[in-house]
């Protein structure tokens, strides 16, 4: 559907975009996480040529984009919804006009637009406030707005561009579930940039890590949870890592001592208190769980544990193995000498 | 009961009321075409040398003392009205001074738009002029309030410099009475006049423009 190859693209000199290729295919939801000055936005509007790359190309069905004329691009454009951080909605213009708009660009009859405009207002959850102004409206609701104008036209991809990023966690869940629903409503590629590894991870089929104008890594969902060298996976829980007890943190190191601790992660349906305690029992050890987070994303659910037990190598080695064969993946972070004051 | 001289200050408020809304209309007319060339021109499809040039013309045109510029137009205004005194001559260069002021303040309005909405619109494939008609248009549209009011404002002193050059109108009356006879009563009736009309044009400007923004 989206092809993206050699892409480079610099700002005064400043290389922003290092040769990225990237395939997104129909219907699927893309994440590309990266920090901030990655390059995520840049390369975000080179999928509608917003920003025109210096040098590569952009293929959407199989149609090269650079190769276009102004007029041409238009009309490809109309098929690309796109939405943003600041929903950049027009202020004097009510919420039904906003909807309306991509349509009136393209000549619908007034009728059709109402129709339209109420079935998405339906969508959105905004039948009520179809006639208010943009700054009547709260957040959430003006990215529903956005959402809805996006989806008018009926188009084949959707950009999102930190569209949740200004919004507090309750309307942040609320448009990713929405964003989920459409999707598969309308069948559509949707392509997401966010720094929020959260947000990532809660709705991508695949995810792309960039740095520095390249893309580092690119995995889907559930298989980076299996790869121990992502660097996607430990974006996603590197913060899990971070919350330990700060004594904990501060002797952790990879030199053996009395205390192993490690890191289990359970894709899918692993029942993750069962094994703890069946380890307890079988090793006849104690396995103190520092930290524990059970992330459910629309399709998949992975509990992943921090876990500390007395350094016996063949315990670790005995719960490590044990780990492979019921599919978990077990991973050893350090040791240290103490897990109490 | 109305004496002579209540009726020619009356008057004179007409005439003064007659030459500002012409040209104001005037200075709309051609000021937001002009300003909005040198936005699409600047922004929306970079074409630097008809920005410069058009540019050249605001700005030269604000440069230049009202009074001078009122003299120059003179042969330019007998050619169109075939007079160069008198209230209905005012008009052309009131309106031709007013205009750049104008031009000046619908780039700076347009300018204001969040440059997020301008990509928005080019993101679902707007040309640059249903950009333009269909929403930047009604984005600036408080803004251009602003803009006639304050240009409104501008041009009750130009009416006024128009009566050293037998313009008519308030102006006309301040230097013939009040300047040329020394009559202090006729100066700080009509400066009285031109303080409060500005004052209602400030005001009315203020409450349309709360009325319609959102």
């Amino acid at each position: 559907m989206i092809s993206l190859r050699h892409i480079h693209k610099s700002f005064n000199q400043h290389l922003v975009l290092n040769n990225i290729n990237l395939d997104i295919a129909e219907g699927e939801i893309f994440g590309i996480i990266g920090g901030s000055g990655a390059g995520k936005s840049t390369l975000l509007r080179c999928i509608n040529l917003l920003e025109r790359p210096d040098q590569g190309k952009v293929y959407i069905n199989n149609q090269n984009l650079m190769n276009l004329s102004l007029k041409q691009l238009r009309v490809i454009r109309q098929d690309i919804g796109m939405i943003f951080q600041h929903y950049h909605l027009l202020s004097q213009q009510t919420v039904k006009e906003n909807i309306a708009m991509p349509m009136k660009l393209q000549g619908h009859s007034s009728q059709e637009m109402d129709k339209r405009c109420d079935e998405l207002l339906e969508i959105v959850g905004l039948s009520h406030k179809q006639d208010a102004y943009p700054e009547q409206l709260s957040g959430g609701q003006k990215q529903r707005v956005a959402i809805a104008r996006a989806l008018s036209t009926q188009p084949s991809i959707l950009l999102c561009d930190e569209a949740t990023a200004a919004l507090d966690p309750a309307n942040t869940q609320a448009i990713l579930n929405l964003l989920v629903d459409i999707q598969k409503q309308y069948k559509m590629s949707l392509v997401m940039i966010t720094h929020d590894m959260q947000v990532a991870k809660k709705i991508c089929h695949r995810i792309a890590l960039m740095e520095k104008g390249e893309i580092i890594e690119t995995s889907a969902w559930p298989l980076v949870l299996k790869n121990k060298d992502s660097l996607i996976r430990h974006s996603l829980y590197g913060d899990l890592t971070a919350q330990l007890p700060e004594f904990i943190l501060s002797q952790l190191s990879e030199q053996f001592n009395t205390h192993c601790i490690l890191r289990l992660m359970f894709p899918g349906q692993g029942a993750t208190v069962p094994f703890i305690s069946e380890m307890c029992r079988s090793l006849q050890v104690d396995i103190n769980i520092l930290s524990a987070q059970i992330d459910h994303t629309h399709q998949h659910q992975c509990g992943v544990m921090i876990v500390s037990l007395g350094s016996v190598e063949s315990h670790i080695e005995r719960l490590l193995k044990h780990c492979e064969t019921n599919h978990i993946i077990g991973e050893i972070l350090g040791y240290v000498e103490r897990i109490h004051h | 009961m109305l004496n002579a001289y209540t009726i020619e200050i009356l008057q004179a408020c007409g005439e003064t009321i007659y030459m500002i809304s012409l040209a104001t209309l005037g200075a709309v007319l051609l000021g937001w075409p002009l300003g909005v060339i040198v936005y699409v021109h600047e922004r929306l499809h970079s074409s630097p040398h008809i920005v410069s040039v058009l540019n050249f013309i605001i700005n030269m045109t604000r440069s230049i003392p009202f009074i001078i510029f009122m003299v120059t137009l003179l042969p330019f205004t007998r050619w169109i009205i075939g007079t160069a005194i008198g209230i209905h001559a005012a008009i052309i260069p009131l309106t031709l001074g007013a205009t750049p002021l104008f031009a000046r303040l619908v780039i700076q309005a347009f300018e204001q738009i969040p440059s997020g909405v301008v990509e928005y619109g080019f993101s679902i494939g707007a040309t640059p002029k249903q950009m333009i008609f269909y929403m930047l248009r009604q984005e600036t549209r408080p803004l251009m309030v602003d803009a006639v009011t304050m240009t409104m404002i501008t041009l009750v002193s130009y009416s006024a410099l128009a009566g050293a050059i037998g313009g008519g109108g308030l102006g006309d009356l301040a230097i013939r009475y009040g300047y040329q006879r020394f009559d202090t009563f006729t100066m700080l009736v009509t400066t009285t006049i031109l303080v409060v009309m500005v004052q209602a044009i400030q005001w009315l400007g203020n409450f349309i423009r709360q009325r319609i923004q959102h």
